[in-house]
């Protein structure tokens, strides 16, 4: 099986059915008295199958079938975009309604949080992974979906759905939107220039030569080109911080004090600070590398390469200080409570990614075009760009 | 099954808004030191060092186990938890084989007053660790004493049952963990059976009529965390209790010579304003800040704390080693031992968690930062006051201290515990599908996973 099969898909969603009525029909059973539980485990086993497995099979099934019905036309995108919007919504609704007196309405926002969205976002992943390897094997191109360049805008409002219950407080504004928006605005007025003076202080030696191989290429706002370039400013921003909190808890200086929330929220604000200074260095500048088409030429070595950032700053974006570094920052602020260091990681990168995710989309979608132009125009003015075919 | 989530991103967002009163960090650090002067009271098996207790009394091991209960409470952390494991058990094996108890007041070993106090120790501790750890043996226990100690002084709202089993609710829900439901419903019934002697109880003194109203504030404020209807006569005689308490504290001079009657009727309302489900609440909060504010003015002056008198059995219950006989003369002469009282800031402490505006943040963070001494302690008493001093004040400074940090934690532990029971009991296919997520974005970054 190399592609989302239908035939699957709708296996699974009858085992889910299946789960869940199996749960039901004995909760009924005990209930009327046909059967008498023996333990207390029971019961839980009976709420997993009813309320989480039954539903997440069955809704990693209707993602599968989904992803399944047009493959080569990225439907993936679909069900993962689905699941993010549905966990986040019934996060936010689940707040207003874990009662006791609604008790079935609890539970079932609670399923759709926690095993339907979840679901729909793990289908339409594993779909995208089975998608790609096929093509890459057989060597077919996948067409573009007609809908990619508005799915990121839905995956960003889902994102700030959870915070919904914030919108009167100024905590909101302070913390999410003013650091994006600030972050947004550094790349705007910085990124061009920026990158033009990283790209001419090594010519002015005269041993390099910058060559125009190939046309520029223009970034679109489409889902997956979001969600990976965002990648690297909020990774950025968190190695930075966690790497220099590790530093400093070795030498006994505790730099976010207070409660575990608290001191996760100061470090999280720290790498908004990382993201918004530095992340000109590893955002735009490195997008603006990739998308310019310009190559650096060693004139002594007579090599060719592309363009890169320094290693260092290649470094803090790599997966370990991503993967581990936090876990370390959460763990001296958790004071070693694993669950309690997971949560807060997962708050972090909720803040981060949020943050991250709106300037990148607003820089891609107003800035990048014309930072492309204006890097090529200004090289060419001052006579820096070599043609190809002058080499 | 009560499910509840509130968002955590507005817990989050929330905490950067609010300032903090006192460094929570050196907080914890001085509980770590008193725990380590705890373990130096105890021995590898439990029982009691000789230096803390020659005799090695029972009543002198519940002290140091409720010692470290309270640490744990405030610190919730494993080494804490694995001392007072320790203590746990020895207690337990002691009361089980009556070895420095005399359950039933009928042997000679102990004179009844050494007897009341040792039964009043052990059960305070006994629904400490049951409240932190859930241990169903110190829970008979600590009802065999209580049994033996009505037996021998007749029911009151403080010598009951319920008063214990309440406060192991009260302790386990602020150490993060759910109210215990069942114990919570038995004591309400056991309350209701007994209305009318808590009503006579009341009638007796001011001390009685304040002692009553915290044990019905905290019964209802259990009753509230563990999602049970109390009886209306329980609320209608809790909102009786607050007019009353009021009313007599209203006629009491603010004088240092009231002070320990002053500082009770505080406390009362402290536990009545920490009902906020409940209106009268608010009567006895508004009361209490303001009660507070003119006992502050005895309490300290400018940035000094000033010596109080304490009555001799708030006091010498602290210490195992005074003796009956001490307790008894003192007792009778109308002794008052000057102190340096940490209630007033704990009870502040609680206030302010309830969104009572005290004005007296300066008070609280002047005494925590006045008691968080990492090396040593702050002296609570005169020297010679108390034999066993050092335990006095460092037991003191661990109730503020705790009290503090649990308050603090509360919120992060709840949502901490609800989580964990989502990812692991109702909801482990969100575990799975989000370790999956991770191993495909691990996977596909070190580029195992190509496409």
């Amino acid at each position: 099986m190399a592609e989302p099969s239908t035939k699957t898909a709708a296996a699974l969603m009858v085992v889910g059915v299946a789960l869940s009525t199996t749960g039901f029909s004995l909760e009924a059973a005990i209930r009327s008295g046909l059967l008498t539980i023996l333990s207390g485990w029971i019961v839980s086993l009976l709420q997993i199958l009813q309320f989480d497995l039954g539903p997440a099979v069955i809704a990693f099934g209707v993602g599968w079938m989904l992803s399944g019905l047009h493959p080569m036309r990225k439907w993936y995108l679909y069900p993962a975009t689905a699941g993010l919007i549905i966990s986040t919504s019934s996060l936010t609704v689940s707040n207003y309604l874990l009662r006791p007196e609604f008790y079935l309405p609890a539970v079932v926002m609670l399923s759709l949080t926690w095993a339907v969205g979840p679901a729909l976002i793990a289908a339409g992943v594993l779909a995208a992974l089975v998608v790609n390897r096929r093509v890459a094997m057989t060597g077919a191109i996948l067409s573009p979906n007609p809908h990619e360049d508005k799915l990121d805008v839905l995956v960003l409002v889902g994102l700030y759905i959870p915070l919904l219950p914030l919108a009167v407080s100024d905590a909101l504004y302070l913390r999410y939107l003013l650091p994006a928006v600030i972050t947004w605005a550094g790349w705007h007025f910085l990124a061009d220039r920026f990158t033009v003076y990283l790209l001419l202080r090594n010519v002015k030696h005269g041993e390099i030569e910058l060559v125009a191989a190939e046309p520029p290429t223009l970034e679109e706002t489409t889902l997956m080109n979001v969600v990976s370039r965002s990648y690297y400013p909020m990774a950025f921003g968190l190695g930075v911080t966690t790497t220099l909190t590790s530093v400093l808890d070795l030498l006994n200086i505790r730099l976010f004090g207070g409660d575990p929330f608290s001191a996760t929220a100061g470090a999280a604000l720290a790498s908004i600070a990382a993201i918004a200074v530095g992340s000109l260095y590893v955002g735009p500048v490195l997008w603006l590398y990739e998308d310019l088409g310009v190559r650096i030429f060693d004139k002594v070595r007579r090599v060719m390469r592309p363009p890169s950032i320094h290693s260092l700053a290649d470094e803090m974006v790599e997966i370990y200080t991503f993967i581990f570094a936090p876990i370390g920052l959460t763990f001296a602020v958790a004071d070693g409570d694993l669950p309690l260091a997971l949560i807060l990681l997962g708050l972090a990168i909720h803040l981060l990614l949020t943050i991250s995710m709106t300037a990148t989309y607003l820089y891609i979608r107003f800035s990048a075009q014309r930072h492309l132009h204006s890097v090529i125009r200004s090289l060419k003015e001052r006579g820096a760009l070599t043609d190809l075919t002058k080499i | 099954m009560v499910i509840r989530l509130t968002a955590l991103v507005f817990l989050m967002v929330l905490s950067l808004a609010a300032g903090e009163v006192a460094d929570v960090f050196s907080v914890r650090e001085v509980l770590k030191a008193d725990l380590k002067y705890a373990d130096g009271l105890i021995g590898d098996d439990g029982s009691v060092a000789y230096s803390f207790d020659p005799e090695g009394s029972l009543r002198a091991q519940a002290l140091a186990g409720s010692m470290v209960a309270l640490i744990h409470m405030g610190l919730g952390d494993p080494e804490s938890l694995e001392l007072l494991r320790r203590i746990g058990d020895a207690v337990n094996r002691r009361v089980e084989s009556e070895d420095g108890l005399d359950l039933g007041f009928d042997g000679d070993i102990l004179s009844d007053v050494d007897n009341f106090l040792t039964h009043t120790a052990v059960a305070n501790f006994l629904s400490e660790y049951y409240g932190l750890t859930g241990d169903l043996r110190s829970r008979s226990s600590m009802l065999k004493i209580m049994q033996s100690l009505e037996g021998k002084v007749g029911w009151s709202p403080q010598v009951s049952k319920s008063s214990l089993l309440v406060s192991s609710s009260r302790i386990s829900f602020m150490a993060g963990g759910g109210p215990f439901t069942d114990d919570v419903a038995e004591a309400l019934n056991e309350v209701s059976n007994q209305f009318l002697d808590v009503i006579e109880f009341s009638a007796r003194s001011f001390e009685g009529l304040t002692t009553s109203l915290s044990h019905l504030s905290m019964l209802l404020k259990a009753s509230h965390e563990a999602g049970l209807e109390p009886p209306t006569e329980i609320v209608a005689l809790w909102s009786v209790h607050i007019d009353y308490v009021i009313n007599a504290t209203e006629s009491l001079e603010i004088t240092g010579e009231n002070y320990p009657r002053l500082i009770m009727a505080l406390s009362a309302l402290t536990s009545a304003a920490e009902n906020i489900h409940l209106s009268q609440s608010r009567v006895a909060g508004e009361y209490a800040v303001a009660l507070a504010g003119r006992v502050a003015g005895l309490w300290r002056s400018g940035d000094r704390i000033l010596l109080l008198p304490a009555g001799v059995l708030d006091v010498y219950v602290f210490d195992p080693r005074i003796s009956a006989e001490r307790l008894l003369e003192d007792v009778q002469a109308g002794v008052k031992i000057p102190v340096v009282d940490l209630r007033l800031p704990t009870l502040l402490v609680r206030l302010e968690s309830q969104g009572f505006e005290t004005g007296l943040d300066n008070l609280i963070s002047l005494t925590i930062s006045k008691v968080s001494l990492r090396e040593g302690y702050l002296q609570l008493v005169e020297r010679g006051a108390l034999p066993s001093e050092e335990f006095y004040s460092r037991l003191q400074r661990v109730i503020l201290l705790s009290t503090y940090l649990a308050i603090q934690r509360a919120p992060t532990v709840q949502q901490r515990n609800q989580l964990v029971q989502i990812f692991l009991s109702s909801h482990p296919s969100f575990t799975i599908f989000l370790t999956l997520l991770l191993a495909v974005m691990v996977l596909r970054r070190i580029g195992l996973l190509r496409w």
